[in-house]
């Protein structure tokens, strides 16, 4: 009965622990959301400012953010100054992917940024300040729309962890 | 970071235009320019020979040309672009043409590119060797002003000037040098470091117009020689003559064929009038680029006869 009780707990303890973290991850994701959010908009700020070329901006701004996203433009940054005949979209989307590819982004939220390369390279600034801008706005959308919806999310997974471990428990009764 | 010449050449052609490039064996040190003219043979000109390719330029391949050439970063150039040119690390002038935007009767920026022609920039050390005994005078530099046709090679010789007066030669002690960059040619900067040899007590100002850059290195550098390219505007002379009222050496060039055209030039004629600068050095049109015509005095004598 003893190891009865036991199992029972151990069940109850994973499945609500699975819930638990769900409800994490999908905060994660909005920080990974926001965190983008600042990139990009730093990104636009020097290229505003300082009209420099995209290599050099991408390694200044690899100095001041965490990883994955310092690996990320460093990496953009070299195979730009190599010229390996890559073109600019491609070379995004390979590094976005790659990289990038770790982080609790949404399907459609990776195709998304993995695409914003294929739209750079403007002859014009305002151009390219408005196409980071564009992407901006529309990732702020979506993460507010997530963030309204965060805390039920979170007491869902919450819920269904219990509850299944609940279900589990009595079906193993 | 020092590339080599080849590198910085092809790094910045389209796949299959490097691919050509390579397979044919060129001589870079040889190479003057390469154009590229959409739906128009690849042209490129060594040793002053012209060489016409069988493949046919495409938009594509001019388009990504272009990506590399501007390091993907087309808006970094838009100021350049204006001008019709931009300056590739090692100093290589772009020179672009195509349909351009229109805006209040200036040139807003290009709508599109249709030829891209790369010119090479070549140091040539000590080729300003000959000119040194004559621009001095009583052991003391003078205000020198360098005539010659495109592509005849003042840059260049502009250059070697610069790079000996900073360091110092058999005929001056090591001077500071304040040069005026505007289209990095001179220095050939990248990241604002100068690429080329232009000696160890020159200071650059890169990028810079003309007129403001004289202004800020005057003021700030206090340099005792300073050079600037290819003076022509108003706002140019102006402040040359500044500059040269400002106890600096002046060493400048600018686009013409003979001492008597610059004679009759409506912005220039009041240096020949004033007797601003002393010596004139005058380039041959025609024959071996880099060979001097002949170097007259501010009087118009000519004191040195052209190799």
């Amino acid at each position: 009965m003893l190891w009865k009780l036991i199992g029972c707990l151990c069940i109850l303890t994973a499945s609500s622990g699975l819930g638990y973290f769900q409800g994490i991850e999908y905060r994660r994701q909005i920080q990974e959301m926001h965190c983008l959010e600042q990139l990009i908009r730093e990104i636009g700020g020097e290229i505003s400012y300082t009209k420099a070329p995209l290599p050099e901006i991408f390694l200044r701004t690899a100095r001041y953010c965490r990883s994955p996203y310092s690996l990320w433009l460093r990496e953009m940054a070299r195979e730009m100054q190599e010229k390996g005949a890559v073109q600019l979209g491609a070379l995004w989307e390979n590094r976005t992917r790659k990289i990038l590819g770790t982080l609790p982004l949404d399907s459609e939220e990776m195709n998304e940024l993995s695409q914003v390369g294929y739209q750079m390279n403007h002859l014009d600034i305002r151009m390219q300040e408005q196409t980071l801008i564009w992407y901006v706005t529309r990732l702020e959308e979506r993460r507010g729309r997530k963030e309204k919806i965060l805390y039920e999310k979170q007491r869902l997974s919450n819920l269904l962890g219990v509850s299944a471990g609940l279900f589990l428990v009595i079906l193993l009764m | 970071m020092r590339r080599e010449k080849k590198n910085q050449i092809i790094r910045v052609l389209a796949e299959r235009i490097r691919g050509i490039i390579l397979n044919e064996g060129i001589d870079f040190a040889t190479l003057q320019e390469i154009r590229l003219r959409e739906g128009q043979p690849l042209v490129i000109r060594c040793d002053g020979e012209e060489k016409l390719f069988a493949h046919i330029v495409t938009r594509e391949e001019l388009r990504e040309t272009m990506e590399y050439i501007a390091n993907y970063s087309l808006y970094a150039y838009e100021e350049e672009m204006k001008q019709g040119f931009l300056t590739i690390d090692g100093g290589h002038r772009v020179g672009i043409s195509g349909k351009i935007i229109p805006d209040g009767g200036h040139v807003r920026n290009f709508q599109y590119i249709s030829s891209i022609n790369i010119r090479i920039c070549h140091e040539v050390k000590g080729c300003a060797d000959r000119l040194f005994p004559e621009v001095l005078e009583n052991g003391r530099l003078c205000h020198t002003l360098i005539i010659s046709p495109p592509g005849r090679g003042k840059t260049t010789l502009l250059r070697d000037m610069v790079r000996q007066i900073s360091d110092g030669n058999a005929y001056l002690a090591g001077q500071n040098v304040g040069v005026v960059d505007e289209r990095s040619e001179i220095g050939g900067c990248y990241q604002g470091v100068a690429q080329n040899q232009v000696g160890k007590r020159t200071d650059i100002l890169d990028n810079c117009p003309k007129a403001e850059g004289l202004m800020m290195l005057i003021r700030s550098m206090s340099p005792q020689v300073v050079a600037v390219d290819e003076i022509g505007t108003a706002q140019d002379v102006e402040a040359v003559s500044y500059a040269m009222h400002c106890g600096a050496i002046m060493l400048a060039t600018v686009h013409g064929t003979s001492l008597e055209e610059i004679r009759e030039k409506p912005f220039l004629k009041r240096f020949w009038e004033g007797h601003d600068f002393k010596r004139y050095v005058v380039m041959k049109e025609s024959g071996k680029t880099g060979e001097i015509e002949g170097i007259y005095d501010d009087r118009g004598n000519r004191i040195c006869c052209g190799n």
